[in-house]
């Protein structure tokens, strides 16, 4: 019933032909090159095995798999500790550019992936530096006009490399160290859809004793009850990733909130300091809050917000998904590959 | 069919009930729970029995004997798995049998048997598996689903002879399915389709007594309780008397929804029904007491989770808190009440990192949500409540 296991055969981080090809196209990505080559002649000869990494291709229908092309999972493991390593931690090039050639050489690290199917602790690295990957991403590409980050693309990447992740837990041979912080993230990700409550308290049963599930489950139960106080408060407190897997749910529970208080402190005499609302739903700066709550046509006078209980008006700005206390100068690559 | 009958005669009983149309001894007949299953004769060789089968009757029935034969063979393998996959296979060749009939439905209730069985069978892989295979939940969904195609597009047959009777029976199998999948946005289809049914309220007693248990418990999941209240309740009164464990489960999940509503169950009830697990539940919810919950909560925990009402329960602190902060105000008898009484009454549960950030906001959605009328005055630190009526009775407020 099982097909027969595929193993790739190509051992280079990107199979020569495709190097070829691009060479002569010049489709090579300015990662791919090496630095200070006057001549792009001898410089790509150099470019062989080093840097270049083979590109995410739409698989062509009836077309039949040529092994060459293929990585098998001790070279997909190498060549994505490369990415990460050598690529994402450049502060020579801005992050658009870095995430651009990055999240299609990942995506094509998990088409050999899936077309290997293959198992096994390799594979569940390679998912779960794909997966810390993906959620960097949203933090740092927050700001990002579409052109350059397209978050439905990245979420439809992060919940393909997390779901194959999950799964592969399952066998029990397989190394399941990390599993309580990638369940983690997949709750918080996945905090407003159906049947997750559901997966997290069969997970709560398994992960008693995991200080960061534990964590991620107040979070999400601060959520799920509306208490946007505790919410914010917990989040303050969290790793870099669980904040990125938590920041698309951001803008709406501050919505909520400031729906909230605009009824239940809605009276004429009433006055909210600006400041405070900076704090409890931990905007970056009392400025954002500001013009947060005038975007929902709350009067802002004098730093004190006027709650009316007249009904708000509704919009979506990604500026405001932004969360207090994110530092921008850390490491990626320490973060998504530790030790 | 006695355990001692050759094969002939138990082929001869087939053979009498189908041409007598008696779907309930068909479906004895190929009930893995009926005796006839440790007959020996059952257990020659498959060619020898096929060859027996094709002498005596016409297709399709050839094929459904054969593939009840080919479970029979399953079940003495002692292999949950293949006993599933045969019975798939028997479903199957019933569902021909079952189109091969025009204006006659006498064979649905040989459906509902097979149907069970192989739900059973599905349920029992599944947890032999731990978990892992859902695929034989899936598949069996999908052998129901095209009964239920057969059935629901039974529209030239008169109302007596039409096959659409079968359907209600089919729909809260699938439901069993989606829940235990965790899948339940597919039922949705399927309600819409037995609400559109003109004879949604003539099915057989039982079976819609477990179809709004369902549609019940999916209101229950989607926080809308004023149908979870009124469809489970349905299912409980209109219960047998008789099944005490069905009544049993129904309270289960009715209690949370009712006690969201703002009513509390009495002893007694609780006691009948041996569901005192909730005892400590409603009596901290009605006083208002946030650390008997917590603690009540943690003691029945792994009941609770077992039957999925943990979670319901959670929706409940909010009128744990409604209930705490009205003993604040009877307290105080006044109607600007200072938001520190509120801190010291949850510190006093326990909640030590508790501060006045946290208490607004829990005022606040009790304001915004109804329970409480008022509003808060953040600088001078006051809940100014309303002298009408400030904690309007919970099951007037609706519900969000």
């Amino acid at each position: 019933m099982e097909g027969e296991l595929l193993e790739g055969k190509c051992l280079f981080m990107c199979p020569l032909s495709e190097q070829t090809r691009r060479q002569q196209q010049n489709r090579l990505s300015v990662f791919e090159i090496l630095p200070n080559a006057t001549s792009r002649i001898s410089s790509r000869l150099l470019a062989h095995e080093i840097k270049a990494v083979k590109e995410y291709a739409r698989p062509a229908a009836g077309k039949a798999i040529d092994l060459n092309l293929i990585r098998p999972i001790d070279v997909l493991l190498k060549t994505i500790r490369y990415l990460i390593k050598s690529v994402a931690n450049r502060q020579d090039k801005p992050w658009a550019a870095i995430y651009s050639f990055v999240s299609n050489r990942i995506r094509a690290i998990k088409q050999d992936l899936t077309i290997q199917r293959c198992k096994g602790n390799k594979a569940i690295l390679v998912l779960e530096l794909a997966t810390r990957f993906y959620l960097c991403s949203e933090l740092k590409m927050v700001d990002a006009p579409v052109e350059e980050f397209d978050p439905i693309l990245n979420k439809e990447q992060l919940l393909d490399a997390i779901y194959k992740l999950l799964e592969l837990y399952i066998d029990d041979t397989a190394n399941c160290s990390n599993q309580a912080e990638f369940e983690s993230y997949n709750m918080l990700y996945n905090l407003d859809t159906e049947g997750i409550k559901v997966r997290a308290m069969l997970m709560n049963t398994y992960f008693r004793e995991s200080v960061i599930f534990q964590h991620a489950l107040r979070i999400c139960k601060a959520a799920w009850q509306k208490n946007y106080v505790r919410f914010f408060k917990l989040i303050s407190k969290s790793s870099y990733l669980c904040k990125c897997a938590v920041l698309r749910h951001i803008y709406r529970i501050r919505r909520e909130a400031i729906q909230t208080m605009n009824i239940a402190y809605g009276n004429r005499a009433s006055r909210f300091p600006i400041e405070k609302l900076a704090q409890i739903l931990q905007f970056k700066e009392c400025s954002l809050a500001e013009e947060f709550s005038s975007a929902y046509g709350i009067e802002v006078t004098c730093n004190q917000l006027t709650f009316t209980k007249k009904p708000l008006i509704a919009f979506q700005d990604r500026r405001f998904n932004t969360i207090a206390s994110t530092d921008d100068d850390i490491s990626i690559s320490a973060i998504i590959a530790p030790g | 069919m006695a355990f001692n009958q050759s094969f002939t005669q138990y082929l001869g009983s087939l053979d009498y009930a189908i041409n007598n149309k008696d779907g309930r001894k068909l479906g004895q007949l190929l009930s893995i729970k009926d005796s006839h299953i440790q007959n020996p004769s059952l257990k020659q060789r498959e060619d020898v029995l096929q060859h027996y089968i094709c002498q005596r009757f016409a297709p399709p029935y050839i094929d459904l004997i054969a593939d009840h034969i080919k479970v029979v063979a399953a079940i003495h393998h002692y292999d949950p798995r293949h006993t599933f996959d045969a019975q798939l296979g028997l479903l199957q060749s019933f569902s021909r049998v079952l189109q091969s009939h025009k204006d006659e439905n006498w064979a649905i209730s040989t459906m509902y048997l097979l149907i069970s069985e192989l739900t059973a069978l599905a349920f029992k892989v599944y947890h032999y598996t731990k978990g892992k295979s859902t695929d034989v939940l899936e598949k069996s969904a999908e052998a129901l689903m095209s009964c239920f195609r057969i059935c629901a597009g039974d529209s030239r047959s008169s109302l007596e002879t039409s096959k659409k009777w079968g359907m209600l029976g089919i729909v809260n199998n699938l439901f069993k399915i989606y829940f235990k999948l965790n899948k339940l946005h597919l039922c949705k289809p399927l309600t819409r389709a037995i609400n559109s049914a003109t004879i949604k309220d003539e099915f057989l007693k039982s079976h819609i007594v477990t179809y709004r248990y369902y549609v019940g418990r999916k209101a229950m999941f989607d926080s809308q309780f004023k149908e979870a209240d009124e469809n489970l309740s349905f299912a409980f009164n209109h219960c047998h008397t008789a099944s005490r464990k069905n009544k049993r489960l129904i309270l289960m999940y009715l209690l949370p929804v009712k006690m969201m509503i703002g009513y509390i169950p009495s002893n007694r009830l609780l006691s009948k029904y041996r569901l005192t697990q909730f005892l400590e539940i409603a009596s901290a919810v009605k006083i208002g007491n946030l650390l008997k919950f917590k603690e009540a909560v943690e003691k029945h925990e792994k009941f609770l989770i077992r039957c999925g009402v943990y979670l319901m329960l959670e929706r409940l602190k909010i009128l744990i808190y409604r209930n705490l902060f009205k003993k604040v105000f009877l307290l105080m008898r006044v109607h600007q009440l200072p938001i520190s009484a509120f801190v010291v009454a949850l510190r006093s549960m326990q909640e030590e990192d508790i501060d006045a950030d946290e208490v607004e906001c829990i005022l606040a959605n009790l304001i915004y949500t109804g329970y409480v009328r008022g509003y808060i005055s953040h600088q001078h630190q006051k809940l100014v409540v309303s002298k009408q009526n400030p904690f309007p009775v919970p099951s007037q407020v609706s519900l969000r």
